[in-house]
């Protein structure tokens, strides 16, 4: 029995927003640190401009004091891809920094004090129009070099879904290349529901690595649901878990006629319920892809809790 | 006017991380990782306490170290990606040294 959900594009990648409830989970040695490093480069930037004079000094207003402690504790806590994300981010902000300081040297003369809250307007409005701009600009490129800004911990909720059910899971991707089942493996206890996974990016590997049905690739083509639904069935009994997971899309430009940016996610439950989720919007290949490894997991969350 | 800066610029600094943690994507929360924290507390004060002629040597030199760490970004993204967060930031603030410094040196001293 397969049920099928409606074709979504709903959530396909993160949007901004807020998360204020996150200030909680950071340790006060954490904000002490922060404090520490920012007081300490305006101590040094200080000292400087009175010993060497201020232009000198005033190189260290920029200096990337805590960056690297910032990106240590993202990598720590979220995984590499969070802190080149991050980085990414900053570059953003040193470009407006620029603006920042040239804004600064064209107003001092002129509005003296109040040029710091000018400079800072240009700096907060001129991120945000670069941010907005890149997007669309790797949107149009098609963001193939895109790494995912998906934290590892996102996949917490779908580890601790299966744990609480008593289930192992076994993973097919195509699309996905692995990125699912390396999200689900690099939170620790996972090797405890995690049997493994599968890339199957050609159709002969679906055929031989997951039993997927030759006939079945030929007729509703390798991005269909049918295939979606017996990778995820193939994966667990080859695997020997509890439940499959399935993922199959389009990566780049399709050549069989159907549209970019479909993907195809099944899960098949141990009383052999497969669920099913279509995607059929095109948000640039680098972000089709972060939407399905992020729909994937949510697929396994929704899964798990709905027994 | 030194514990005043550090005080200030230290405070400013964690309020930009505190936004940083609320802001997703981190992409979009990177932003902050760039802010001009120190720059607001130190440029802040020097008004206040020396006046407007030190301020604006200050943002001078900041703008040399604002192209500095553009570099730092562009290169610092490839070095985390190679050697990890804590390695592939320390080696790089080498080059936002180098490049603040000779820009200091041949445009600003």
């Amino acid at each position: 029995m397969t049920s099928h959900a409606a074709a979504s594009n709903a959530s396909a990648n993160e949007p901004p927003a807020a998360d204020v409830g996150s200030l909680r989970k950071i340790r006060a040695r954490e904000y002490a640190l922060r404090f520490g490093f920012g007081a300490a480069v305006s101590v040094v930037a200080g000292v400087v401009g009175l010993l060497a004079g201020s232009r000198l000094g005033g190189l260290f207003l920029a200096f990337p004091a805590i960056l690297p402690a910032t990106l240590t504790l993202l990598e720590k806590k979220d995984g590499v891809a969070q802190a080149v994300s991050d980085v990414r981010g900053a570059a953003i902000g040193a470009v407006s920094m620029l603006g920042f300081a040239l804004i600064a040297v064209a107003l001092f003369p002129r509005v003296h004090g109040a040029a710091i809250l000018v400079a800072l307007g240009v700096w907060i409005i001129a991120s945000l129009a670069l941010y907005a701009g890149l997007r669309v600009l790797a949107r149009l490129l098609g963001e193939r070099q895109y790494l995912p800004e998906i934290p590892a911990s996102e996949a917490r909720p779908a580890l601790e879904g299966l744990r609480r059910q008593g289930w192992t899971i076994g993973v097919a991707e195509s699309c996905t290349g692995g990125l699912v089942a390396s999200m689900l493996t690099t939170l620790p206890g996972a090797d405890t529901v995690v049997r493994g996974g599968v890339v199957a990016y050609t159709d002969a590997v679906k055929e031989t690595a997951l039993g997927v049905n030759g006939d079945t690739i030929a007729s509703r083509g390798a991005v269909s649901p049918e295939v979606a639904r017996e990778m995820a069935i193939g994966v667990a009994r080859k695997l020997g878990a509890d439940v499959g997971l399935g993922v199959t899309g389009h990566v780049g430009a399709p050549h069989d006629g159907t549209s970019r940016g479909l993907t195809f996610i099944a899960i098949c439950l141990p009383d052999e319920r497969v669920l099913l989720r279509t995607y059929t919007k095109d948000h640039g290949a680098g972000r089709n892809r972060e939407r399905d490894v992020r729909m994937a997991i949510r697929l396994i969350v929704d899964a798990t809790g709905a027994h | 006017m030194l514990v005043a800066k550090g005080a200030i610029g230290g405070a400013v600094v964690v309020l930009f991380s505190a936004l940083g943690e609320v802001v997703r994507p981190r992409g979009l929360a990177g932003i902050t990782s760039g802010a001009p924290s120190v720059a607001v507390a130190s440029l802040a004060v020097t008004v206040v306490a020396t006046g407007v002629a030190a301020a604006t040597d200050l943002a001078r030199g900041m703008i040399a170290g604002a192209i500095g760490l553009v570099v730092w970004c562009l290169v610092g993204t490839e070095a985390v990606k190679r050697f990890g967060a804590l390695k592939g930031s320390i080696a790089t603030t080498g080059l936002w040294l180098v490049t603040a410094f000779s820009l200091w040196a041949v445009f600003l001293r």
